[in-house]
């Protein structure tokens, strides 16, 4: 193991692992960097609108740090932490900083049965990782990725005004204990971070088959880029389920627009407060790689006829069932730098799942891909985590003939060895809030 | 889960019988068949009654009111037997339905609409006390019917055939007290499990 894993897992120890303890001298001084973005200023502008615009906002930019230092501070984390005037003096050679990775809106039209009338369900969501990092030497220490959504129904769809309000909301509303905001800062809170700590995940970035790809074609807000964008999305999705699922601090990957992983280990990141602008962050190594495979992707639409109750005269309501289903390889990979991947685990799945509405509807197959993709990468973790023999059961790939390979009973006998034995993993509580889709 | 919640409703029936068998003892078969009736219908009504608060707990009430109306019709006798369990069957379905809309949608159920569902889970107990202790008095009153081999085996049948609908429908309440717990979790993103009907078409994944 390196010095760097080593001093970034003592330094995930020394800040989440501990419960709070009264101030002492023993205590990492950190100062506090404030919100920050991932990448290059142009990039983070040209794909990031219109968080970039709240951004370069300076009024708002300064109440937000303002609320999120308050708000850090009271996770009950043991550190020392101070924000930029308080700093001064105090040797802090490390900084914390919130630093947003991407932002999305998408929207889903629906009739509400409860009046008939047409309306939008949208989600704005953006990632966020919270970086520990020296100052000095730029090298991360600990990153914990996380996504933060909220939704809003609206009669229309959002237009650019709106969906400005819409992020918006997310940020007026922090600090009233239940809004997206606080649920986040919340689930970061409870990580179960052990003080045995030695691992560092990474994600590999999301592989398409090209079946998958054909399914993904012409779909979703950018037809022509569909499979690299359902790539980049899913990856850091992973990640930020990843890190809350398994309590472990991850190794961002850099996602080139194409979807292929960036050479190199280093992080991109603008957090004017400490660095500057575009100031290029060194990671830690990994100690293992979770790799996931799309083999494929399909979808089916069946009619359900329901016995009308309103009139009495046996009429029939038309349900129509939109049914998605994927496979899914999955792979851990141990890594070290001399030896590269070394495959540790791997096995196929499939999982399928459907949506459900009155008379027929127009459904944009990229945005349930999606939400199918991110409902097995959340129950795949949850049943690695905990060993879920009945989970293993239900989804094991129909492609596998080999019975020692489809047993649930053995799979789940060698991921308990595995990851709790091998790779310390300590899950979350079920149930925590790990972000929305 | 299921299973383990109808033992406990048949150990409060089993203990309910203990109460009401010096009653039955002592009343003909013709009385014993109006308590086993009375009981089905107390459970029908209850069942409808839960499935009517379902429906206030996603915010649609006028749906609900109509169907704390034919709970109302049933237990005062102007809705038969047959069309207790069909009111039951049809209008589970619908709210059913009407709940897999809203989690499709993305629409989440308010505070308020989470807490009515309490009133519902609780006729839902009495609907299954009421339907085990009808359980338990029909087949004591044929068990102590003076009637012929005959005519016990068919007033057993009933008795059977009417327990059997009843269960069929509140099971189907259970499903929409899972569907609602389903709806009201969030997280899924509107995705529920595939039906029966749909799972054939993903066979070879």
């Amino acid at each position: 193991m390196s010095n760097i894993k080593l001093f970034g897992a003592s330094l995930v120890l020394a800040c989440l692992g501990v419960p709070a303890l009264a101030q002492d001298a023993t205590r990492e001084n950190v100062r506090y960097c404030g919100i920050g973005h991932q990448g290059t200023e142009a990039a983070f502008k040209a794909e990031n609108p219109v968080l970039s615009s709240f951004l370069s906002d300076t009024k708002f930019k300064t109440a937000l740090n303002a609320k999120l230092l308050e708000q850090t501070k009271a996770l009950g984390w043991s550190i020392n932490l101070y924000g930029k005037d308080e700093a001064q003096g105090k040797g802090a050679h490390l900084g914390l900083s919130h630093v947003i990775t991407y932002e999305d809106v998408v929207s889903q039209n629906f009739v509400d049965p409860r009046d008939g009338n047409h309306y939008f369900n949208t989600a704005y969501s953006f990632g966020v990782n919270t970086i520990i990092f020296d100052v000095n030497d730029r090298q991360v220490k600990a990153l914990v990725p996380a996504i933060i959504t909220y939704n809003e129904i609206t009669p229309g769809q959002p237009d650019k005004l709106a969906k400005t309000k819409g992020f918006g909301a997310i940020f007026d509303r922090f600090g009233d204990g239940d809004s997206a905001m606080d649920r986040w800062l919340v689930s970061i809170k409870s990580l179960p971070i052990r003080h045995d700590e030695r691992t560092f995940f990474q994600v590999v970035p999301l592989e398409l088959s090209d079946s998958a790809k054909a399914s993904l074609a012409n779909t979703g807000p950018v037809p022509a880029q569909s499979a690299q964008l359902f790539s980049r999305r899913m990856t850091s999705h992973y990640e930020s389920l990843l890190a809350l699922t398994f309590g472990k601090p991850i190794v961002p990957v850099a996602v080139a627009a194409d979807g292929a992983k960036v050479a190199g280990n280093a992080y991109v990141a603008n957090i004017p407060d400490c660095l500057g602008t575009s100031s290029q962050l060194v990671l830690p190594d990994p100690s293992y790689k979770m790799r996931l495979t799309v083999d494929k992707l399909t979808d089916a639409t069946i009619r359900h006829d329901i016995a009308s109750t309103d009139n009495g005269q046996g009429a029939t309501e038309v349900q129509t069932e939109f049914a998605y289903g994927g496979r899914f390889r999955s792979e851990i990979l141990q890594f070290d730098s001399l030896n590269g991947d070394k495959p540790i685990d791997a096995h196929v799945f499939r999982f399928v799942r459907s949506l459900r509405f009155s008379g027929s509807r127009e459904v944009d197959k990229f945005d349930q891909f999606s939400k199918l993709t991110s409902n097995f990468m959340k129950e795949l973790l949850d049943a690695y985590a905990f060993q879920k023999r009945d989970w293993v059961k239900d989804n094991i790939s129909a492609s596998i003939s080999d019975k020692k390979q489809k047993d649930p009973a053995r799979i789940a006998k060698e991921w308990k060895v595995l990851l709790q034995d091998t790779m310390k993993v300590a899950p979350a509580p079920q149930g925590a809030d790990v972000g929305g889709r | 889960m299921i299973f383990s919640k109808w033992k406990k409703i048949l150990a409060a029936a089993l203990a309910l019988s203990v109460g009401a068998a010096p009653v039955v003892a002592r009343a003909d078969t013709l009385t014993g068949v109006l308590l086993f009736y009375g009981a089905i219908k107390l459970s029908e009504s209850q069942a409808i009654k839960a499935t009517a608060n379902y429906y206030e707990a996603i915010g649609m009430s006028a749906k609900a009111q109509k169907y704390t109306r034919l709970a109302a019709d049933l237990q005062n006798g102007s809705l038969g037997g047959a069309d207790g369990v069909k009111t039951i069957v049809q209008c589970s379905k619908s709210v059913e339905s009407d709940i897999a809309e809203l989690q499709a949608a993305g629409v989440y159920p308010t505070q308020r609409q989470k807490e009515l569902v309490k009133k519902a889970k609780e006729q839902l107990v009495v609907a299954k006390v009421a339907l085990a202790a009808a359980v338990v008095i029909g087949t004591k009153t044929v068990v102590d019917s003076e009637s012929n081999m005959f005519v016990k085996l068919a007033m057993a049948g009933v008795v059977a055939a009417e327990s059997a609908k009843v269960i069929s429908a509140i099971t189907r309440v259970h499903d929409v007290a899972k569907s609602y717990n389903g709806y009201q979790l969030g997280g899924s993103n509107g995705f529920q499990v595939a039906s029966k009907e749909a799972l054939p078409q993903f066979a070879d994944l």
